[in-house]
């Protein structure tokens, strides 16, 4: 799958979305980016490289030793860092997992818009080939 | 009659050190345990008690500090006299009727006042018990009737008030203006505490709001996620940011975000981490608060568009 295509396709779509990448967590590669310019490639870049640790969330209720508090996070499927400055929306594909999408937007943008958007790309990611082409 | 606690105790010595190791060993009880940690000095002599019911921490107790209660009580009741109170303090003593119960039925303090006087009363406590480090610890069961639930304490209730002891008075002010914040920003439903990150690794909670999880542990799980997830935000995002992660198999979220809390008295804001659980739409919701904050000040602020 080109994903590099894939993105620069859904960032036509993107509500006020400057960059759009996406990540391979477990490789902790990002494997593709569009952006508006080369700075907010770079910011979607450097988001993307974050995201296997800002989709974790600590699991709680868990049994372990007291005062352990490093027991094995849980794989979350959304995440969002919003500032003032910038917005940055975290989804994982549902149906491989280990891709997570990021998308970036400037502070005064709609935030739900652009994490149902992200949402969006990510779960249109994770068709095989054949399916991509149909 | 309560019989001596020498007569009761079980004999089982307990590993406990610090008021967080306390919070461990209360978390970990079964439910329906209602007992009396009894702490004593290096010579065996009885320092104080914690009482302990159903996970909860009743009140703590330590030699030296009875009359503290009552001075914390008087603060909160300007209408009776220290006489009277401490009339009322001996009668409770002699009839074995929790006194802060009492003062609640007759109207003379507050619940709420009631329940921060026992929170700070029993704050105070832990550190003279288990301050000096050389404590043994002992678990007595306890017959009887429990206290009411209403004036017991999560153990990260207790973990909080006794941390924020160890911070400057204008640092606990500050401390105790961050309970009205995060009441709004998580709300009905949600928990937050606020942190800080003392000289150990892992952020120790100040101030605690909500409908906490089970133990203090967990909730020390999620000081560690938001300090961690905000440190590595801010190697690509403003330090302002706010960060929320779904939580898998519900429709809640865990968020964080930094707060620095000033005053003309410190020399630097005291940094500080909130974080808890919330609903989905809760970042919405603290966003829209944050950008409101902002625009009072008049600078410029993001967030969700209505």
């Amino acid at each position: 799958m080109n994903m590099d295509g894939a993105m620069e396709q859904a960032l036509r779509g993107g509500p006020d979305a400057l960059a759009i990448a996406c990540a391979d967590v477990c490789s902790g590669f990002v494997i593709g980016a569009s952006a508006r310019g080369e700075a907010e490639r770079e910011a979607a870049t450097n988001a993307a490289a974050c995201a296997a640790q800002l989709c974790a969330t600590p699991r709680l209720d868990s049994p372990g030793d007291a005062g352990q508090l490093d027991d094995e996070d849980q794989l979350g499927t959304a995440a969002l860092v919003v500032s003032s400055r910038w917005i940055h929306a975290y989804a994982r594909a549902a149906k491989r997992p280990e891709l997570v999408v990021v998308g970036v937007a400037r502070g005064d943008a709609n935030v739900a818009l652009l994490i149902d958007w992200v949402k969006r790309v990510a779960g249109g990611l994770g068709f095989d080939e054949r399916e991509a082409k149909t | 009659m309560t019989a001596p606690v020498s007569s009761r105790e079980t004999g089982i010595r307990l590993d406990v050190r610090t008021p967080s190791d306390l919070c461990d060993f209360v978390d970990q009880m079964d439910g329906a345990a209602v007992g009396e940690l009894v702490v004593r000095g290096p010579s065996r002599e009885v320092r104080g008690i914690v009482f302990i019911e159903d996970r909860r921490v009743c009140w703590a107790a330590a030699r030296g500090l009875a009359r503290r209660l009552t001075e914390l009580l008087l603060g909160r009741a300007p209408g009776i006299s220290a006489d009277a109170m401490e009339e009322l303090f001996r009668r409770c003593k002699q009839e074995g009727t929790p006194l802060g119960e009492l003062l609640v039925a007759r109207g003379v303090v507050a619940p709420d006042d009631l329940r921060a006087a026992l929170l700070e009363h029993t704050a105070e406590s832990l550190r003279v018990l288990l301050s000096p480090g050389d404590a043994e610890v002992g678990w007595c069961v306890r017959p009887g009737p429990g206290y009411s639930a209403r004036f017991t304490f999560h153990t990260a209730e207790v973990l909080a008030r006794t941390a924020r002891r160890s911070m400057s008075r204008e640092e606990q002010v500050l401390a105790g203006e961050i309970d009205t914040a995060l009441e709004s920003a998580f709300g009905r439903g949600g928990w937050g505490a606020a942190f800080i990150r003392g000289s150990g690794a892992a952020p120790v909670p100040v101030a605690v709001f909500g409908e906490l999880p089970a133990t203090t542990r967990d909730v020390l799980r999620v000081g560690k996620w938001a300090a961690s997830a905000l440190d590595l935000a801010s190697t690509f995002q403003d330090a302002d940011a706010l960060v929320s992660a779904d939580a898998p198999g519900s429709d809640s979220v865990f968020v964080a975000w930094r707060l620095g809390l000033d005053s003309p008295g410190l020399d630097s804001p005291l940094p500080a981490i909130v974080a808890g659980r919330t609903c989905a739409q809760g970042p919405g919701r603290i966003l829209n608060q944050r950008a409101n904050g902002r625009l009072r000040t008049g600078v410029n602020h993001g967030g969700l568009r209505s």
